[in-house]
């Protein structure tokens, strides 16, 4: 049998409970349109485990590609999208690639929300003013294509050369395996194609440890900051020709600080926040209410103790009772040590 | 509440007419404080240590003790009893012979808790009736002055008795639900010592080894 007060504890929970699993969304399910979509990109979540696919690479012998870590522009995985490809459309090509972009996030085709813009022109604009080496961002559709007449080495040389030291990073959003990275003409006698290639790959596991596309651009975009800290550092030979403040190791804490800022954590928890709100004001309530009340309760409560008979002493017809004596002529003293225990009589004076 | 006799502070058996020790009686009082029964008020600040506007809490105090404890109530007397020995025997013999005016008729001083303050000699004591007798320990009663002792030690008597009443009320809230559960524990307070205690062949001396 429970107790009164227990249940009291327990309905706030129980029935926070229920609110919180009427109000929660359904689990979500596939269309067949949305799987197929999916499919066509070449990786489906748990198909490779779970799925037929894991029968056929199951099979002894079955050859697994490395990596293609050769010479050129470093591409982290060279892995050839199986999704069909458009171009990008050619009303966007002048503002992407005619002239050098006013900001460091090009995206025309405005495929980033305004709040990840916002987030992201931050984010890289906290690291121009921390670092001599600048760092664009073109954003494209995961199944575009960027048209063959435009070369990056090109864009760079035409755009780039007479500026700061520069890496350009075209970003396929929702597909950063696909990234490519180029840098300006004065950024590679420095820096090797390897390191390059190194910090491209470093970003883009970074991204794919998460799971929405604006997710994987801020890990993408953090790490790779990250990692051009280390080529400032190659970079330390050019950097007095570089006009432009030199990266100390305190501030690319700061950086990193930065790019940890509290709207992107509130970011991060308000959808669990906005989830919680109801229930958790709820809880609070009922809790709130049975504190008062068994306060209320114990301030009116009344007290009564068992009248015991007690033999009338010393001649007393109500009381004998001999309580405590104190003196509080001190304040040098404790209570406890002006307390007075002895008769009268066999006090020294 | 171990009992103890008011002027010589040791130990005194049950009902015993007088005390073994001292010899002391509720007549040995009488001829100190008088014989005749005190007509006075529940608040009886005949020192003068209150101001006007410190009586109205403190009587709100002593009155909320006894909302919540209906069997009981509090006085307060303050005033000069020239060595703080005398107040325990004054308190004994206060809650004695004192008929409080603003009781209601019938109210037995057993049920009373005082509080006497001397200004002059910088003391306070406090004793109890009969009916809280098996509840309250000396200790207990220490508490309560303890409380208050900051506060009188800066002079201000009001605020002390308030805390005082404080302390009280929350010894006597956990003394009444420890009763409630287990009346016997204290019953067992008032019951003789054992047959077999009081009648246990007692050890022999040294001297009557020798003999």
């Amino acid at each position: 049998m429970m107790k009164p007060w227990l249940w009291l504890v327990l309905a706030p929970w129980l029935l926070a409970s229920w609110v919180a699993a009427r109000n929660s969304a359904p689990l979500p399910s596939w269309t067949e349109a949305q799987r197929k979509a999916i499919e066509a990109n070449g990786w489906l979540a748990g198909e490779r485990i779970l799925g037929a696919a894991a029968e056929g690479e199951s099979q002894p012998g079955a050859a697994v590609s490395p990596p293609d870590l050769g010479g050129g522009v470093p591409t982290a995985d060279p892995a050839t999208p199986q999704s069909p490809v458009v171009p990008v459309p050619e009303k966007f090509l002048a503002a992407y690639f005619d002239a050098r972009p006013e900001g460091f996030l090009i995206d025309p085709q405005g495929l980033l929300d305004e709040g990840a813009t916002h987030e992201q022109l931050a984010l890289l604009k906290a690291h121009a003013d921390d670092s001599p080496i600048d760092l664009y961002i073109y954003v494209f559709a995961k199944d575009q294509e960027i048209p063959g007449e435009v070369r990056g080495e090109e864009l760079c040389e035409r755009c780039f050369a007479t500026e700061r030291p520069t890496i350009l990073v075209f970003y396929f959003l929702g597909a950063p395996q696909q990234t490519v990275l180029y840098t300006s003409p004065t950024l590679p006698e420095a820096i090797p194609a390897n390191e390059q290639r190194q910090a491209l790959q470093s970003a883009i596991n970074q991204a794919s440890q998460k799971t929405s596309p604006r997710e994987q651009l801020e890990a993408f975009t953090k790490q790779l900051t990250k990692r051009i800290y280390r080529m400032e550092q190659m970079l330390h030979g050019i950097s007095d020709e570089v006009d432009g403040p030199k990266l100390s190791r305190a501030r690319a804490a700061k950086l990193a600080k930065n790019s940890s800022s509290l709207a992107e954590r509130w970011a991060r928890w308000r959808p669990l926040a906005q989830d919680l709100a109801i229930p958790g004001l709820l809880i609070a309530s009922v809790l709130a209410a049975s504190v008062g009340l068994i306060g209320w309760r114990r301030r009116h409560a009344i007290y009564r103790f068992p009248e015991l008979s007690v033999e009338p002493r010393l001649g007393g017809q109500h009381a004998a009772g001999v309580g405590a004596v104190i003196a509080f002529a001190s304040p040098d003293l404790p209570p406890a040590s002006q307390r007075r225990q002895e008769a009268g009589y066999l006090r020294r004076t | 509440m171990v009992m103890k006799c008011p002027r010589c502070v040791q130990k005194i058996h049950r009902a015993a007419g007088d005390c073994p020790h001292c010899g002391f009686t509720i007549g040995d009082a009488d001829v100190q404080f008088g014989g005749r029964d005190m007509r006075m008020r529940c608040l009886a600040d005949t020192a003068g240590l209150l101001r006007y506007d410190e009586r109205e809490p403190v009587e709100a105090a002593m009155r909320q003790i006894t909302k919540r404890f209906p069997q009981l109530f509090v006085a307060i007397y303050t005033g000069s009893l020239g060595e703080a020995a005398h107040l325990r025997r004054f308190g004994f013999w206060l809650l004695n012979r004192a008929k409080f005016e603003n009781l209601p008729p019938g109210t037995s001083n057993a049920a009373g808790i005082l509080l006497t303050i001397d200004p002059e000699i910088k003391a306070a004591g406090m004793s109890v009736g009969y009916l809280l007798e098996p509840f309250l320990e000396e200790e207990d009663t220490f508490d309560c002055l303890a409380r208050a002792h900051s506060h009188w030690l800066e002079g201000r008597y009001g605020d002390g008795m308030i805390k005082a009443l404080e302390q009280l009320a929350w010894i006597l809230r956990k003394r009444s639900i420890q009763a409630g559960r287990n009346p016997q524990h204290f019953a067992r307070k008032l019951l003789p010592p054992s047959r077999s205690a009081a009648t246990r062949p007692r050890s022999p001396g040294p001297e009557e080894v020798e003999r």
